[in-house]
């Protein structure tokens, strides 16, 4: 993002891109249109508040990406020169979704953005937004920092629900979101290759590490912090300045101390 | 098409993990989307149904209760976008059924917050669901709190003895305060005798809704820790609880 930053994530990307078109031919290159109002229409597929928020059981599925047991990254990366990024390109490395039907995959998502204007305070909201995802027909999207994990439903999936289909929804929800972004382009990987998606997780922690840094900086300092302070007669894993219950261990402090004195006076009469 | 929310309660030993077994083995068959939540703290209904339980819900509450604790505002913001995720990490699917086992409480205390938000995670998983079949050792308010409202039917598993319907009458007087069941009854297990129905129906307010005989298949199948769910669907057990199932419209009558 800055000149400061040890690589430069996208052209790193690229380089991964440009590595495995040599070795592999299970590669595709789709090009989509850059405007919003064309990325809509191009979309087969209901995309918007209209479509309700759903929940897909495994029975109802027609694919599923990156579940809990299998590989999955997701991360942004950011310039701030926007012709770094090819606008609209979706790379998809690996099996798409029409051909692997009944099938778990994993999963990779790596969004690319370009834009002049795009600030430091907006990489976390633009890294969060991929949890907003929710109003896609016929696609289920779980998150945690890091990782996805989707489901296809059958419907869509019949009618042909792609990785294209979720490459221009996402590219309408970024550009819609933030009018920073100038440039988009995705890389999608399934592959089934542990290798792969270690180079991308690598890749990814290399890109984030500044955000990282700063983030488990803090955290780590607070836990300890929280470790030293806490009460070895206490079962809350927090300390009393956190607790809420504080009042009522005060009052009950209280209590013990009255009893004390209670009993100390009736032994001594 | 009606939702079903079925609790099944009745104290140890009365073979209540064994009838949710069969209700789970006859209701799998109906094409419907089918949940069966696992409230025995010991996991008793998880190991009958062979399910390897990885991560439960009290797991998840704990680790509600100890980012709200901490206050950490980015652990908090990363818990509130990943809840969903979390929430759908504790549902085991498998072939005919799903499972979401409760588990044992981390922390003593009531943290009716933490209930609260991990009942609306699970708001849209088992809104997913047709029947919600749930065993509940643990007490009809722990499921209120933490997994759903409003159940249909209260079923109370009892021995056929005096003191089973006692200590049935018991478990219905401490259910009522927390569920509003549009039907409440007793399921007799282990009945060797059926000519002692009408004595106890005459010693209990409680609706005998049916009883299931004493089953020498389900005592061999446990004694070899074999899943009930392998039980021919001709046993005994299995048709006597079909019948009360269609009395109870559960299931259709032919």
């Amino acid at each position: 993002m800055t000149s400061s930053e040890p690589i430069n994530g996208i052209a790193a990307i690229h380089a991964f891109i440009k590595v495995k078109k040599k070795i592999t031919e299970n590669i595709n290159v789709f090009a989509c249109p850059s405007s919003i109002n064309k990325l809509r229409q191009s979309l087969d597929f209901k995309f918007g508040d209209e479509v309700e928020t759903i929940f897909l059981l495994k029975e109802d599925v027609f694919i599923e990406l990156g579940p809990p047991q299998y590989e999955s990254v997701s991360y942004i990366v950011i310039t701030r020169n926007p012709e770094e990024v090819q606008d609209g390109r979706i790379t998809v490395l690996g099996p798409d979704i029409p051909e692997s039907e009944g099938k778990q995959l994993n999963f990779g998502q790596i969004l690319l953005f370009g834009g002049a204007q795009i600030k430091d305070e907006e990489y976390k909201e633009m890294e969060r937004a991929i949890f907003h995802l929710k109003n896609l027909e016929g696609f289920m999207i779980r998150a945690v920092p890091n990782k996805l994990w989707s489901r296809v439903s059958k419907n869509v999936g019949q009618r042909g629900f792609s990785l294209e289909t979720l490459g221009k929804a996402l590219m309408i929800m970024y550009k819609e979101q933030f009018s920073s972004i100038e440039t988009m382009e995705i890389l999608f990987i399934t592959t089934d290759s542990p290798q792969d998606f270690l180079e991308l997780k690598v890749l990814g922690s290399e890109v984030r590490k500044h955000y990282i840094q700063k983030y488990s900086a803090t955290l780590k300092a607070k836990l300890t912090e929280l470790v030293e302070k806490q009460r070895d007669d206490c079962d809350y894993p927090w300390t009393c300045d956190e607790c809420d219950y504080n009042a009522v261990c005060d009052e009950v402090r209280d209590i013990v101390e009255k009893v004390k004195a209670y009993r100390e006076k009736t032994n001594s009469s | 098409m009606n939702k079903w929310i079925i609790a099944v309660m009745g104290k140890g030993g009365t073979g209540k993990t064994a009838i949710i077994a069969l209700m789970t083995k006859i209701l799998m068959q109906q094409q419907k989307k089918l949940l069966i939540v696992d409230a025995d703290p010991a996991l008793g209904l998880a190991n009958v149904l062979g399910i390897q339980v990885n991560r439960t819900l009290e797991d998840l509450r704990h680790e509600i209760i100890k980012v709200g604790g901490r206050g950490i505002e980015d652990e908090k913001e990363e818990l509130v976008l990943s809840l969903d995720y979390k929430a759908m990490e504790l549902l085991t699917e498998q072939l005919g059924f799903s499972t979401l086992i409760m588990g044992q409480p981390h922390t003593s205390g009531c943290f009716c917050p933490a209930n609260t938000l991990l009942r609306s995670a699970l708001k849209p998983l088992t809104k997913a669901f047709d029947i919600i079949l749930i065993d509940c050792e643990a007490g009809l308010e722990q499921i209120n709190r933490k997994v759903v409202e409003n159940i249909n039917f209260l079923l109370i598993i009892s021995d056929p003895t005096v003191r089973g319907l006692q200590t049935a009458a018991a478990i219905q007087e401490m259910a009522k305060k927390f569920t509003k069941a549009s039907r409440i009854g007793l399921i007799l297990n282990k009945v060797s005798d059926p000519s002692i129905i009408d004595t106890l129906r005459s010693k209990t307010d409680l609706e005998i809704i049916g009883n299931i005989p004493l089953d020498p298949q389900i005592t061999e199948f446990d004694l070899i820790g074999r899943s009930l769910l392998e039980l021919p669907a001709n046993s005994i057990s299995i048709n006597a609880l079909t019948t009360i199932l269609k009395r109870l419209s559960i299931l259709k009558k032919e």
